[in-house]
């Protein structure tokens, strides 16, 4: 383990993979300041520059991109009250008050330092748990792998917002997706509308760049009405020192631990250990009152989990092909798009990649921490401009994406479509997250099961032979039952 | 009941004509899903290629079905409450600039994407971003056409000459 982490880090501190990295976190945290763009259109963006690439320096521009992102959304939460990022929301309950008692630069500190802890402490988890499931892993089947491809479905159906009915949905119009094209197994077409550019299925890169990036421009263009009000504009970061931050650390101890617990917990996401987070300290608070009023520690839980999850969510996607996040699930779509596959066998072929991307982790929170300080004034400048000029510039970028996987035009228009059928599940409350997952872990799961029981002799009690098998099983049941009797205990409520 | 009251009828009736969609896309599965009309030869895994899919798509039916079940629930709760105004037209026609631009995003980014590896890549480039700076309420023409130029010469730079991209 630690020869291969010291070999990602040599790979990583290649002053050409160190640059891409640097410009990563860079553009993470300026598109993170922007409220309306976030980590996974940040990735769209930079889904073209990737293509000619090797896969570790496209990874590490992504990595950057996603732990910049995080901090940069308190930016704008703290001096503006509008959060950057739906994660960063919760900071500015307390940011925004410390920012109007003149205290921006200390909130921002605070902000900083929290960040950049909650990344360390779930940076040492991801190290420490990714080699040891991955051993484990290794040893998985067709069965063991369409199995916790199916669990992984469920859990991001489950934790994602809103209800599970909706997630579930989401996730079957994605598999549906994930099925057009030629069958692996009988190689005979499905879904093509005697397309010929649909054989080969959906492109990978058109699905994320209309989900991800099409239908994000075309939802925050109602974002686009005025400039940016904000509460200070002139003041610098104003870090605490040791003993104040190290003195909360009850704070800062529940933002790591759980930003990294549920960051590792596929579809919960950011937005919800930040809120776990801010919960929990405020309940153990002695001074519960003084929250929402301008409290540090309401600063530094929520920031501390943002970043805490970015350790948390690489466990489940280096080790099991499982995003924890919408941003994971797009670096599992790059990991396709760079020829690398994704799940329980990654750790074994492309081994170097995977200790490069947590090398990176480390280092891009480092880069967060040494940008946010010296380049804060340029952050609270582009937080000033107008929205109108840079969404023409993400609609480019984001064709261009599409465009250059295929080198056609096909993928442009297919994304444009799934952007504005996005834009529309969206809007109704269906996440699309899980409508990419579907497409992601559907091939894998018909293929794994159809694998499985071919080897089986179409035995499904295969699925039931080992103690693994059966937790799986156990786990996906108890989240369904589970759902539907909140389901139905909504429901009953709701006639009283 | 809070989050009924929340819900406007407007809401509801958009989940309804959602849960209709979802239907009708699950039941086109089951005509679209051979197109080239192959026998179904069942494997040694007990499965066809249509197994899967239609399995899916039956699961995709089940579910909207209880979607649309629970909206027109809902839809019956906000009637019996007396709110019986439609704001679905009234809603867009207070948005309608918003509407205007998405559907104007929309109309753009297709006409863009049929002149890539048409057109010249720097002019229609030029093209697109000015015109979507003005569907933007923009009206600062020569900074619009700095920004515009400017812009694209360095995406060309960047897409062309860097990373070699065929456009």
């Amino acid at each position: 383990m630690f020869e291969g982490l010291i070999g990602g880090f040599y790979d990583c501190l290649e002053p050409f993979n160190l640059t891409l990295l640097f410009l990563g976190t860079f553009l993470g945290l300026l598109v993170g300041a922007l409220p309306g763009l976030s980590s996974p259109m940040a990735i769209i963006i930079l889904l073209p520059v990737t293509y000619s690439l090797n896969p570790l320096p496209a990874l590490l521009v992504m990595i950057g991109v996603y732990v910049g992102t995080k901090l940069g959304g308190s930016f704008a939460a703290i001096l503006l009250r509008t959060p950057g990022t739906p994660a960063s929301a919760c900071t500015a309950l307390d940011g925004f008050p410390m920012a109007e008692k003149g205290e921006a630069g200390l909130a921002l500190g605070y902000a900083t330092y929290g960040s950049f802890v909650g990344g360390l402490s779930s940076w040492i988890i991801a190290v420490t748990f990714i080699p040891v499931i991955s051993a484990i892993a290794l040893k998985s089947s067709n069965a063991d792998i369409a199995l916790i491809g199916i669990m992984g479905l469920v859990m991001v159906s489950a934790f994602t917002r809103g209800s599970m009915l909706k997630g579930f949905i989401g996730v079957c119009v994605g598999l549906l997706i994930g099925c057009m094209g030629m069958d692996r197994v009988d190689t005979i077409e499905r879904f093509t509308f005697g397309s010929l550019d649909l054989l080969t299925g959906v492109p990978f890169a058109a699905a994320l760049v209309g989900l991800f990036g099409f239908a994000v421009v075309i939802s925050d263009l109602s974002l686009m009405k005025s400039k940016a009000e904000l509460v200070a504009t002139k003041f610098r970061i104003k870090l605490p020192t040791f003993k104040q931050f190290f003195s909360r650390w009850k704070a800062w101890g529940i933002g790591s631990f759980m930003g990294a617990i549920v960051g590792a917990v596929p579809g919960v996401g950011a937005d919800g250990a930040t809120w776990l987070a801010y919960g929990t300290v405020k309940n153990n608070s002695k001074n519960p009152e003084e929250f929402g009023l301008g409290n540090p520690d309401g600063v530094i839980a929520p920031e501390t989990a943002n970043n805490g999850t970015t350790g948390g969510a690489m466990v489940p996607m280096l080790t099991l092909g499982i995003p924890g996040d919408a941003s994971t699930a797009i670096m599992i779509g790059a990991l396709y798009l760079h020829g690398l596959q994704p799940g329980v066998t990654l750790m074994k072929t492309g081994g170097d990649v995977v200790y490069g991307m947590l090398a990176g982790l480390l280092i891009a929170g480092i880069f967060m921490f040494l940008i946010a300080m010296g380049a804060i004034r340029f952050f609270v400048y582009v937080l000033r401009q107008h929205r109108s000029l840079l969404f023409p510039f993400v609609m480019i970028f984001a064709s261009l994406g599409a465009f250059a996987s295929y080198g056609t035009v096909f993928p442009v228009f297919a994304a444009i479509f799934l952007g504005v059928f996005g834009f529309i599940m969206e809007e109704r409350g269906f996440p699309v997250v899980t409508i990419v997952l579907g497409v992601i872990l559907g091939p894998i799961i018909e293929f794994n099961t159809r694998t499985a029981l071919m080897l089986s002799g179409g035995d499904w009690t295969t699925f039931l032979s080992t103690w693994p098998r059966i937790i799986f099983l156990a786990i996906i049941v108890f989240l369904v039952i589970n759902e539907v009797r909140q389901g139905l205990k909504r429901q009953s409520m709701a006639k009283i | 009941m809070n989050e009924e009251n929340e819900i406007t009828k407007g809401d509801v009736i958009k989940d309804i004509i959602m849960g209709v969609s979802l239907i009708i896309v699950g039941i086109g599965c089951f005509f679209t899903y051979n197109p080239s009309e192959a026998g179904l030869e069942v494997g040694t895994d007990g499965m066809t290629f249509a197994t899967y899919p239609l399995g899916v798509a039956v699961l995709l039916l089940f579910l909207s079905t209880i979607y649309l079940f629970n909206s027109f629930r809902k839809y019956i709760a906000i009637i019996h409450r007396g709110h019986t105004k439609i704001s679905i037209i009234k809603n867009i026609l207070d948005n309608k600039q918003l509407y205007f631009k998405r559907v104007g995003s929309v109309i753009l980014l297709i006409i863009y994407a049929s002149t890539l590896g048409k057109l010249n890549f720097l002019i229609s480039t030029v093209i697109f971003l000015f015109a979507a700076f003005y569907l933007y309420d923009r009206r600062d023409y020569l900074k619009m056409t700095i920004i515009s130029v400017i812009g694209s010469a360095f995406l060309y730079m960047l897409f062309v000459y860097f990373l070699k991209l065929q456009l």
